[in-house]
């Protein structure tokens, strides 16, 4: 038997469900994985062996419930359930105990998954790099001194060293899809809507989505197929139909089409991704994908009004928190907070009204004539820690803005983007492209990037174990 | 429309009054060029495209807008 911690989700549920591996097993050699990387990646907040190990007992002892049975699994510690402590990478919810669970959590649960523990992330998910002044920074599997990207820190490097088959991440502007290219992983925001904010700690009202982190874009559908759809309890949930995502994956994409901006994305790409990337377009050329040239009508303004968004409504959570406990916060949130605070009510209501005009202007320019677009993740290879530490003087604009550059855009529009690792660049640092889809078309995003991921295999690939770097 | 940087002053004064904020010697000018600067940029935005005033027009972009 190969190494169970190297099997997709979809392939431990399958091993277990026909009884060829125990949940007890597998959950006990993800844990023995999770302790072993713990001193080089900082994943977990909190490991949770003992409850795990009861689940995956009463997981073995009846038949399988869903899609998930006995997989072990975790998420991002901004996620709430019942009576445990959701941290949310912040000192001041260091003892806050969640009075109710995430829907996505009931759907998970209810899906037949088990919950190792919670995992590490920015501070209030407020962080594109991974660093945590409160709970020390998530560390890259495949390079500890080089940032795991954020906010989804934990999630990306706890399934990139194997501790768990997939876990949730959330993205307000990138902070599922740049730890998952920062970490060699896929991960979808899916549109905005798309699965239930019901429990989830919010960034950004308007622009925060729940969706998968997993080594496989069929992991990544099936996790999403699992959380997806309306719920009572959020009324922003939409009611769209949610297609079986894995159904037709495995279909041939020839004939599909991609569409290549030749503004904005691909501006500040440098020549080892850029490398990567053409590489990757190569393949999706030999798969029978076709490309055509897209111009995006004002890549600038998405940018600029995604931030404005982003950060007035960070504040307004932050507000009271900001005055009475402005000490708990690092200064590098506080202060990308802070501008928030002094926006007119005028201005901002103005960025949200033009969401819809530029969402229609968007689609007719760039999707109207093709399947996806194709798009850089992260546009340069990766950076240290130390280099975006801006608590330290690191420049912000460095550590933060470069960063975000290319998947902002599609949280204001509120597109689905799906981040696929497409290789390393030198020194074994892992690199992704985004496809981004029209509304709710996720499924065209998943038929594309598993037709790669197949053709491929960088996803196969596992970082080695590394002597520990301080957090 | 025209763009304004508000005055540093103001950003101090708001900072202090709404907030319990007492910044830092010269934050209050740089809290002014990053908010001016978004302010700016909500301006081209709105000077390009005109301002919407149904309040339920992005979700309905978005189901116009799927496949």
């Amino acid at each position: 038997m190969t190494d169970p911690l190297g099997w997709s989700l979809v392939e431990a549920a399958e091993a277990i469900t026909a009884r060829k591996i125990s949940s007890l097993e597998l959950t006990q050699a993800a844990i023995a994985q999770a302790r072993r990387w713990q001193p080089v990646t900082n994943a977990f907040i909190d490991l949770r062996e003992d409850v795990a190990m009861a689940a995956a007992r009463a997981a073995d002892a009846g038949p399988a419930v869903g899609l998930l049975h006995g997989v072990p699994l975790a998420h991002k510690d901004m996620y709430y359930r019942k009576g445990r402590i959701s941290t949310c990478g912040s000192v001041i919810r260091r003892n806050y105990v969640a009075s109710t669970t995430a829907t996505a959590f009931d759907r998970i649960d209810r899906a037949g998954a088990i919950d190792l523990g919670t995992l590490n992330m920015a501070e209030w998910a407020g962080g594109a790099t991974g660093h945590n002044i409160h709970f020390g920074d998530a560390c890259n599997p495949w390079s500890p001194e080089h940032i795991t990207g954020g906010s989804s820190s934990g999630t990306g490097a706890a399934v990139a060293c194997r501790a768990i088959f997939a876990g949730l991440g959330s993205d307000t502007g990138g902070s599922i899809r740049l730890p998952a290219a920062a970490c060699g992983l896929a991960g979808i925001k899916p549109s905005w809507g798309r699965v239930s904010r019901a429990g989830a700690m919010p960034r950004a009202w308007s622009l925060d989505c729940v969706g998968p982190m997993a080594r496989t874009v069929r992991d990544c559908a099936r996790l999403l197929g699992v959380i997806a759809g309306p719920d009572q309890a959020d009324p922003t949930a939409s009611f769209e139909t949610v297609p079986d995502y894995e159904l037709g994956i495995d279909a041939p994409v020839t004939g599909m089409v991609l569409g290549l901006p030749e503004n904005f994305f691909f501006d500040e790409v440098d020549g080892a991704v850029g490398a990567l990337l053409d590489a990757a377009l190569g393949e999706f050329r030999r798969l029978g994908v076709t490309t055509v040239p897209v111009t995006i009508p004002d890549g600038q303004a998405l940018l600029d009004l995604g931030g404005l968004v982003s950060v007035v409504e960070a504040a307004a959570i932050h507000r009271e928190l900001m005055t009475t406990r402005a000490r708990d916060y690092s200064k590098n949130l506080f202060e990308r907070t802070e501008p928030g605070l002094h926006i007119p009510a005028v201005r901002y209501l103005e960025a949200l009204s033009l969401r819809a005009k530029f969402l229609a202007e968007f689609s007719a320019a760039a999707l109207a004539h093709c399947d996806a677009l194709f798009v850089p993740a992260i546009g340069q290879s990766l950076p240290t820690r130390a280099e975006t530490d801006v608590e330290k003087g690191a420049s912000l604009a460095f550590a933060h803005g470069k960063l975000i550059r290319c998947t902002r855009p599609f949280s204001y529009l509120g597109l689905p983007a799906l981040s696929v690792p497409c290789g390393f660049t030198a020194g074994d640092l892992p690199a992704g492209f985004q496809l981004a889809g029209r509304p709710f078309d996720e499924i065209s995003l998943f038929r594309l990037g598993h037709a790669y991921q197949r053709a491929t295999g960088h996803h196969l690939k596992a970082p080695a174990l590394r002597e520990v770097v301080p957090a | 429309m025209p763009s304004e940087r508000p005055p540093p002053e103001m950003i101090a004064a708001e900072a202090r009054a709404h907030y319990g904020v007492a910044l830092a010697p010269g934050r209050a000018e740089k809290l002014a060029i990053e908010v001016g600067g978004m302010i700016a940029a909500a301006d081209r935005a709105a000077s390009r495209l005109a301002f919407e005033d149904e309040p339920s027009a992005f979700p309905r972009a978005m189901r116009e807008q799927a496949r």
